[in-house]
């Protein structure tokens, strides 16, 4: 972790203020005014977007961490259990069972 | 005298709000099932970021979103801005600010505190159910249902964290399980991957995100997040303008 005791306070306090925020939005202010048009657009694929661009370099540490490629970053365990995951997503249609596979096969591979 | 009247008129009233109570609880434990797996990931995952017991009871607690707290920790390992944590947090919990919109018409007329207790309450699986449950009946029904199909997932979550907390705290595990953490978030994506142009935003974020992981200020992870936003609406404008040619 690279923060002092007191910078993950505040980012705590923080992420309870925008979440809580979120959460309350046309709750106290006016559902008219939601964000219409190419706004609301642009904001629907927001999170899917920001979530990719912060789980990506995660699946991928090994590759980027590689100086030359090598058949063993085929079958690494941070990659071979996302695809599982993706796969078994994709086959039940279930976030949950997806996970489970995932983290099984993961945990199985070992480091 | 007055208080048989007044008996009679809430006794039926309060039976009602419990009955719905009830239902909404019934109807909540598919989805407690899987808040309780995902809030131990987020525990597990919040001590092996290195975060204290005190911390990540704290955070799990206060925040109470597990896209949010899982979306931070590699963030906040990385030592990476307050504005960058907010900004992203803001971004990637996109989706309450929906959900307020369409629970706007149910609870907006709640008494303030009672309606940001409810809001602070929503959860994703509370909510898809209670969508599915349109009913005509009093607004305290509805709101006795609302509450009765996110409080146990609430109670889910905590529990869920509280023991993935709990059991990295004292039985050390021998390698690094923070990457579960990033599977948990991984599902969700996979989740959301189920709408139109989802394939185009996550191919463009996970590109830009690749090449630019080195660049200064995050920027990689920011530009990413912009091409995942803006290749599908170009797509979108195109397959317009294609359709409205002769």
């Amino acid at each position: 972790m690279n923060m002092t005791a007191l910078d993950i306070w505040i980012v705590t306090g923080m992420l309870a203020v925008i979440i809580f925020a979120l959460r309350n939005a046309f709750l106290f202010v006016p559902a008219s005014l939601r964000p219409r048009g190419l706004l609301e657009r642009a904001l629907r694929y927001a999170p899917l977007a920001a979530l990719t661009a912060l789980v990506a370099p995660e699946v991928f540490k090994p590759w980027l961490a590689a100086s030359a490629f090598s058949p063993a970053l085929l079958v690494d365990s941070r990659l071979l259990s996302a695809m599982v995951l993706l796969g078994v997503v994709r086959l039940s249609g279930n976030a949950l069972y997806g996970l489970l596979a995932g983290s099984a096969v993961f945990l199985l591979l070992g480091r | 005298m007055l208080r048989t009247v007044a008996d009679a008129g809430q006794r039926p009233a309060a039976a009602a709000r419990r009955a719905r109570f009830a239902t909404g609880a019934r109807l909540s434990v598919p989805g407690m099932v899987g808040t309780f797996v995902w809030g131990i990931i987020a525990g597990v995952a919040m001590i092996q970021a290195g975060m204290s017991v005190a911390q990540s009871v704290g955070m799990t607690l206060i925040v109470f979103s597990g896209t949010a707290q899982l979306a931070a920790l590699p963030l906040m390992a990385s030592g990476a801005s307050f504005a960058l944590i907010g900004f992203t947090t803001f971004l990637t919990s996109l989706r309450f600010m929906i959900y307020s919109a369409s629970l706007s018409r149910d609870l907006s007329r709640l008494p303030p505190a009672l309606r940001s207790f409810a809001g602070y309450m929503t959860t994703d699986s509370g909510l898809a159910v209670y969508q599915t449950l349109s009913g005509r009946e009093r607004r305290a029904q509805r709101t006795a249902l609302f509450m009765g199909l996110n409080l146990p997932v609430w109670a889910a979550w905590q529990v869920g964290s509280l023991l993935g907390i709990a059991v990295m705290a004292y039985a050390e595990p021998g390698r690094d399980l923070g990457f579960l953490g990033t599977l948990a978030v991984l599902a969700l994506i996979a989740q959301a991957m189920r709408v139109s142009l989802a394939w185009p935003v996550v191919i463009a974020a996970t590109v830009v995100a690749l090449i630019g992981v080195e660049w200064p200020h995050r920027a990689g992870m920011l530009l990413a997040v912009l091409a995942g936003v803006v290749t599908p609406l170009v797509l979108e404008a195109r397959a317009r303008s294609h359709r409205s040619a002769p």
